[in-house]
């Protein structure tokens, strides 16, 4: 064990078991899964990306490019967890990664020794030939050799959770500047919401053996999140994650929820957060960065800052006897601390000859170190000073490059940091995000002091330009040690690789490459070396390519450039960003009024847009859908059939210009129509081509009902309040929806009429109720809306009530149907019966119709101007070069037609150049007796009589057809005017 | 994105359903021909820049919005009722 | 002679609770859009005044007397809401629309209302936003709706048809809410 006796954040009277590749632990409540490794000292945690090489822990932080685990089992596993972020838990089970069969023993880290072919460029270069072998053997090849861990291949069995929040200001990051800036904001009256990622707030004062206002810095954070917690304008989210800025104060947020826990039922495994912010304090802190030598990423090899916080924070240490490779004071105080521990320092390797930093331990200054030994486990250091090179045994070395403060979320709306001299490093500017300002460690203030005083500074910045009083609160005292640096980014000299990029096994040598071979510019070198790609996106490792890049090209880093980043921060799982999207989720439903009578009669539902609507009805003895279908259609035609016609878009139109409104949106005249009367309405789009179809009832004067297809109700809907405000709002005219306030049944057949004066108190007549009729009756004290309309060339009505009587009304016609031996007929035989009568549906009208190719060009009014009228008019829109609509029918009656099929002239041969046409609908007619069609046939309406060959290869049939009139079924009319 | 509509307030993009050009509030007279309406139906401007456009408040009030937007930064500069900038054009 | 019998537009039973929420449907008898003509806005809420003793909120508010709610509904439209429908003299200034049956109801109440709310809703919850009495056209997963700030928590309507799926994701939400309530303690 290499646990502390005691100290530490964790919970020592709560042992927790837990399981890594096969083999079980323990570990303490408060533990991450990094830290219970390092406690039962397990070093070897995973293999690299490309080489297979072995790896170990290296940060304690979000950063962690090499611990990433698959946690759980089957279709509960989650593959690339950060250990570093995974809180223990009882029963955890976690596997190592990209090794095979074992982690100790790994197959393919023979790449290791081919590193020389797999440098950077290496795909680009090497599996350019033949074309062939691209799928067959290198995709594989790649797939199997390089990568990270697996999907378990079954469905994601994990729930996860969206939500939205708004606040006044967003404190990302709960270090010392973030605490200190939510606290003074808060008190300034501002809804404060606190994130971070951790599951302790407190940031590096949980991590630090530093005082703050005279207590232990964690103690501090305890109470300062107390405080927080107990007002109420404050919102703490620890566990979470900003994963990217957005425009218009809005923010990613991954929190997660049930990660921590053995017992997750109930609970979403994450919530994907919108939030959204008048401002934004970034108090991000930052990243301790590496410094490149031989063979730095061997297990044993870890920053120095996340050793302190294993041993201040877990009370680990991985080292029995620790060194020291620093470029800063900072090094110093890893010693220090581990020191006070009770750890053996073997030495300190400071890159500078002129520090001034004392302990209790050997310091070799200007030295580097230039070797390690030791492949899965680190143990010993070469160190190389002024007097020679020497070897140190240890099995632990901490390295402190200096830091890189967090600016990864200032440039997500493509604004790059800038480069400070003064900490040699990038910092965000003010303002990158509009709102946003950075305090802390994140802003370069690196000593505790620095941050409260900069999370204090931008939230009064922030309140004062909120117009709000800044109120008073002292600053706490703590430490205010200076950051003295001299950059150093990788040693020079020896043969061996010195890696920049561990996640994905980037070295110095690959960075030379892309210099020799002119990839010089950062972007260039970043897609050639693949560097900061990984899914740590290079947190710890762009700097040090750009440095190494910089030295190379004789520039000065600020010169180099940065990348850029982008959302998200750390890895978000598809299924939380499509959280409440699977399933019922993914779109509303809606049910139509008899949808429980349809259900329970046994009809399969069919979706329409959102709505369900029954297919068919299927009765005893049927054995296929046809059989329905056939039989709804010539009931239909030979007594009476009944169906819900409540989805068609239904919209209440009024005003003194209603009239003159509708005018202008149809193309067809509706000023003239009578009170009391229904008309046939098309819409053209402005472009000329047919937008809907659908009718107008006026109802009194000024009171229009306009009905809409089902599939273009809402664009109609769109459409009208486009044309009353943006083009006409001198018009005086309101209108609305009103398709759910009406349950409406179509009642079709010869014996319609008989049905519903069963029905209504009122009694109708061919003279008192005639074709395109609509009036008023009752059913019992309910005043029901009547038209005389019909979508199946039958003599048949629509009867609305509403729609809290829809069931019952259902029901009351379906027992009125059957003493008429009728009932419902389903979508499949509607559309049979449509087409037999040469309707249109939105098959025909598919956006690249005129009015002219569907037979109607003579609804487009010569008397009126109208939407779309002008263009319409273009040449080659109507004419013999069109496409118009046709009827075709099989000359063989057995013959086959399928929708989509295209058609030829006789004989031709089926190629694109000679096609003709296509078929929109088609259908067995059991009226007829065979196969029919709607098609779109260049010149259609003067080649009735012709015959054409209706082909279809993608299902070998070919069928010769005969061309007709769009309308198979009483062409005049009669039947609809009975 | 966040759209501040005049009626309801600043809202999520989401709410909203982009339409196009505010040259779409142009709609030629009808004796205008048939080149002004190829000009109004297809020609369109393609600044990298502040750009007029036309939103409609699909998911809130049904608001037609006739909005300035920086195309280059997302930055909304005004946000005007369509109903009203027409009323006073006319 | 048939009379038809009325029927909930929720298929399944309320009230639904769960932890710190409850959910009730609303029986409103009747919806009645108002649509003031061109200018007839000050017109109309002189009708109002005189006829129903209410008077015309402004965009995203409501008034109210003891039995009807006044609620702005989107831009133009105002739904009355309650025991009457809306007295014909309102017909001279606006187009009256009955949609009594086209909208349903739901209250959404107690202390994590709002927390249900913002799984479903992208609209600023917050009580110094969206204040008792205020109302908002603004979706409820995918669906339009009309939202209402009580002193209690919220009215929540949606168009008919999309009853179910409405109370559906209500209640998914407020289940997943009480269970992460649970583990917050």
């Amino acid at each position: 064990m290499t646990r502390f006796a005691d100290g530490g954040l964790i919970e020592r009277s709560q042992q927790i078991p837990f399981n890594f590749d096969g083999r079980s632990y323990l570990g303490f409540s408060g533990d991450t899964l990094a830290s219970a490794l390092l406690a039962n000292d397990v070093r070897l945690i995973g293999r690299s990306f490309k080489y297979h090489r072995p790896r170990g822990i290296l940060t304690a932080g979000s950063e962690e490019p090499n611990a990433l685990m698959t946690i759980g089992r089957g279709s509960q596993s989650d593959p690339n967890v950060r250990a570093t972020m995974q809180e223990l838990y009882r029963g955890l089970t976690s596997a190592s990664q990209n090794r095979f069969p074992s982690l100790s023993f790994d197959l393919l880290a023979i790449n290791d020794l081919m590193a020389p072919f797999f440098g950077a460029g290496f795909y680009y270069k090497t599996f350019m030939w033949p074309k062939l072998f691209w799928e067959r053997v290198y995709e594989p090849l790649i797939r199997r050799a390089a990568g990270l861990g697996a999907l378990s291949g079954a469905a994601d069995e994990a729930s996860y959770d969206k939500a939205y929040a708004h606040c006044d200001l967003l404190v990302i990051g709960a270090g010392p500047a973030g605490l200190m800036a939510a606290t003074l904001a808060a008190k300034g009256g501002l809804d404060v919401i606190l994130a971070d990622e951790d599951f302790i707030l407190g940031g590096r004062l949980n991590s630090e053996r530093v005082e703050v206002d005279g207590k232990p810095a964690a103690e501090w954070a305890v109470d300062a999140v107390k405080a927080l917690a107990a007002m109420p304008n404050v919102r703490l989210m620890p566990r979470t994650t900003i994963t990217g800025a957005y425009d218009g104060g809005t923010y990613g947020a991954l929190q997660w929820v049930s990660h921590h826990l053995a017992e997750r039922e109930g609970l979403p495994l994450e919530t994907f957060w919108r939030i959204t912010s008048q401002r934004t304090i970034l108090a991000s802190g930052a990243i301790e960065r590496p410094i490149a030598f031989a063979d730095n990423d061997r297990p044993g090899v870890m920053m120095a800052s996340a050793l302190r916080t294993y041993a201040n924070r877990f009370a680990v240490t991985p080292a029995k006897r620790l060194s020291i490779f620093t470029n800063n004071d900072d090094g110093y105080r890893t010693a220090t601390d581990l020191a006070a521990r009770g750890v053996e320092i073997a030495c300190v390797v400071d890159t500078r000859t002129y520090a001034a930093v004392d302990g209790d331990f050997p310091v070799l200054k200007g030295a580097e170190v230039v070797g390690i030994s030791g492949r899965r486990g680190l143990n010993a250091i070469v160190v190389r000073t002024a007097s020679g090179t020497r070897r140190i045994a240890t099995d632990c070395l901490g390295v402190s490059g200096g830091w890189n403060p967090s600016v990864h979320l200032s440039c997500h709306l493509n604004r790059h940091p800038v480069w400070n001299p003064d900490i040699v490093a990038f910092v965000a500017t003010d303002d990158a995000v509009p709102g946003m300002l950075a305090a802390g460690a994140a802003a370069g203030g690196f000593s505790t002091h620095a941050a409260f005083q900069s999370g204090a500074a931008a939230a009064a910045i922030l309140l004062r330009g909120l117009g709000r009083k800044v109120p008073r609160l002292p600053l706490p005292k703590s430490e205010d040690a200076p950051y003295v640096l001299t950059p150093f980014w990788h040693v020079q000299g020896g043969g061996k690789r010195a890696w920049l990029d561990f996640q994905n096994d980037v070295t110095t040598k690959d960075v030379k490459l892309a210099h020799q071979e002119n990839f010089r510019s950062v972007e260039h070198m970043k897609r050639y070396t693949t560097l900061g790609m990984a899914t740590d996106q290079g947190k710890t490792a762009n700097i040090g390519a750009m440095a190494v890049m910089a030295e190379l090209t004789g520039r000065v880093i600020a010169d180099v450039g940065t990348t850029t980043y982008r959302p998200p921060y750390v890895p978000v799982a598809l299924g939380a960003l499509g959280a409440h999207g699977r399933d019922k989720g993914f779109a509303p439903e809606r049910f139509i009024p008899s949808d429980a009578l349809a259900r329970e009669q046994g009809a399969p539902m069919v979706e329409a847009g959102l709505w369900y609507r029954p297919s068919w009805f299927p009765q005893s003895g049927d054995t296929h859908w046809r059989q329905s279908c056939d039989r709804e259609v010539l009931m239909v035609r030979k007594t009476l059939g009944i169906t819900d016609v409540s989805t068609l878009g239904k919209i209440d139109l009024q005003g003194p210009d209603a009239a003159e409104f509708l005018d202008r949106v149809y193309s067809n005249m509706m000023s003239s129509l009578p009170v009391g009367r229904i008309r046939y309405g098309l819409m053209l789009r402005e472009d000329g081509m047919v937008m809907d179809d659908g009718t107008v009832a006026r109802l009194d004067k000024t009171h229009f009902l306009i009905t809409t297809t089902t599939a273009a109700a809402g664009q109609v809907m769109t459409h009208l309040d486009f044309c009353a405000q943006v083009l006409w709002p001198e018009l005086d005219v309101n209108f609305i929806s009103i398709t759910d306030h009406w349950a409406q049944f179509a009642v079709a057949g010869p014996n319609s009429r008989v049905l519903l004066n069963d029905l209504c108190a009122d009694k109708i007549s061919n003279d008192t109720f005639p074709y395109m009729a609509a009036g008023e009756v009752s059913i019992g004290h309910l005043k029901a809306r009547l038209f005389r309309l019909s979508f199946s060339g039958e003599h048949a009505y629509e009867i609305a009530v509403p729609a809290r009587y829809g069931d019952a009304l259902a029901r009351e016609l379906d027992r009125l149907a059957q003493q008429h031996h009728g009932g419902w007929y389903g979508m499949e035989a509607l559309n049979v019966l449509r087409i037999e009568k040469g309707f249109v549906t939105h098959a025909e009208i598919h956006g690249r119709v005129t009015a002219d190719d569907i037979g109607l060009g003579r609804m487009v009014s010569a008397k009126k101007d109208c939407i779309g009228k002008v263009a319409s008019q273009r040449p080659g829109l109507s004419g013999q070069d069109r496409e118009q609509l046709v009827g075709l029918k099989p000359v063989v009656a057995a013959g086959k037609l399928l929708g989509g099929a295209h058609l030829f002239n006789l004989g031709e041969n089926p190629v694109r150049t000679n096609d003709q046409g296509y078929i929109t609908s088609q259908c067995f007619s059991p009226t007829l007796g065979h196969s029919i069609a709607q098609a779109f046939l260049r010149n259609g309406r003067a080649r009735t009589g012709e015959m054409v060959d209706v082909v279809d290869l993608l299902r070998g049939v070919k069928t010769t057809c005969e061309v007709c009139p769009p309308v198979f079924i009483d062409p005049e009319g009669r039947r609809l005017r009975g | 994105m966040r759209i501040d509509c005049p009626l309801c307030g600043c809202r999520d993009s989401r709410e909203f359903h982009y339409r196009g050009t505010g040259k779409l509030m142009e709609r030629p007279a009808a004796d205008a021909g048939a080149e002004a309406f190829h000009d109004y139906i297809y020609m369109r401007e393609n600044p990298a820049g502040v750009n007029c456009e036309l939103w409609f408040h699909e998911m809130g009030c049904r608001a037609w919005l006739l909005v300035e937007r920086d195309v280059s930064s997302h930055e909304f500069l005004s946000v005007r009722l369509a109903e009203s900038v027409t009323r006073g054009k006319q | 002679m048939v009379e038809l019998s009325p029927q909930s537009p929720f298929r399944d039973p309320l009230p639904f609770k769960q932890g710190r929420a409850s959910l009730t449907e609303n029986q409103p008898e009747y919806i009645s859009a108002i649509m003031p003509h061109q200018g007839q806005e000050t017109a109309l809420s002189a009708v109002l005044k005189k006829v129903h003793d209410l008077s015309l909120p402004p965009a995203g508010q409501s008034s109210a007397n003891k039995h009807l709610r006044l609620l702005w509904a989107g831009r133009g439209t105002y739904f009355l809401v309650g025991e009457k429908p809306p007295d014909r003299a309102l017909a001279r200034v606006a187009s009256l629309v009955d949609q009594s049956d086209g909208w349903c109801s739901l209250s959404l109440d107690g202390e994590d209302a709002a927390e249900v709310l913002a799984r479903l809703s992208p609209l600023d919850l917050r009580l110094k936003v969206f204040k008792p009495g205020n109302t908002a056209r603004s979706e409820l997963q995918h669906m339009m709706a009309l939202y209402l700030r009580t002193r209690s928590g919220f009215e929540i309507m949606v168009m008919r048809s999309f009853a179910h799926s409405a109370l559906h994701h209500l209640k998914e939400a407020m289940t997943s809410v009480a269970a992460q309530n649970r583990i917050a303690g």
